[in-house]
């Protein structure tokens, strides 16, 4: 999939991503969240592997919003605290991830062809 | 990149909270003290971070520790607060010495300067006094 925006330099220094960025940058890949939500879904992502505490998730978070990949916003429709901030990607932001991903991509076809990993349709 | 690719329910701080609330005093008197304890850890962090998100990350903390609580007991509170430090020991610690360390010097330089300049302005008007009186 070719990227949808063109990155600024700053924003393309990023690359290739560390785990807390891209982590951030994919468990709001699919819609807004909290940051507790963000937490909780990059421990799902990464089948609890990749573990991070509010220091190393908001000092991602105020970098990816200073940066533009992600912005801040206030949902209405929150029972509970209206003024609860939400986190969402931003066109930069889906294009960076999807940068770093084909990145993964071609780097796990390359694997594939040295038989260093298995082909995708392997059930070992 | 619209699907969910994940289907476990995500707990909100909220209702974490409301969980901790449930268990036993003593559990609770531990999560208030590491909450206090976090709010101290708080202050390391760079003055703006604190500012834009000190509250949020106050919150997500008790929400975490909560959740960690109920589902790991004490061993996943300790390996939590592990995380926790080392969470600071890579980042804005070192930072905050070394801030101070630079510091002090600068600050000592600065001050000892100050004061020579001091003692030479009077220690000239004072002569430019005794010449006169002779």
């Amino acid at each position: 999939m070719a990227p949808r925006k063109r990155l600024s330099a700053d924003q393309s220094k990023l690359l290739p991503l560390t785990p807390a960025v891209f982590f951030v940058l994919f468990a709001l890949a699919d819609g807004k969240k909290h940051g507790y939500a963000i937490m909780q879904q990059v421990a799902a992502l990464s089948s609890g592997q990749f573990r991070m505490g509010p220091g190393t998730l908001y000092t991602t978070i105020q970098r990816l919003v200073d940066l533009q990949l992600i912005e801040e916003i206030f949902s209405p429709d929150d029972v509970h605290d209206t003024r609860r901030r939400y986190y969402r990607l931003t066109g930069a932001g889906e294009s960076l991830l999807e940068t770093d991903l084909a990145r993964m991509r071609s780097l796990l076809d390359t694997a594939r062809k040295l038989k260093l990993a298995s082909p995708p349709w392997s059930w070992e | 990149m619209s699907r969910s690719i994940v289907s476990r329910t995500i707990v909100s701080p909220t209702s974490a909270s409301g969980t901790s609330a449930s268990g036993t005093s003593a559990a609770s008197g531990t999560s208030a003290a590491s909450v206090r304890m976090y709010a101290a850890v708080l202050r390391c962090y760079p003055p703006e971070l604190q500012h834009r998100y000190g509250p949020e990350m106050s919150d997500v903390f008790a929400a975490q520790l909560a959740d960690i609580r109920t589902h790991e007991g004490l061993a996943g509170v300790l390996l939590f607060w592990l995380l926790v430090v080392a969470e600071l020991l890579r980042g804005p610690l070192p930072l905050r010495l070394l801030r101070t360390l630079i510091s002090i010097p600068v600050l000592s330089v600065l001050s000892s300067s100050l004061l020579f300049f001091i003692f030479y302005r009077v220690f000239y008007y004072v002569s430019g006094l005794t010449d006169a009186c002779h």
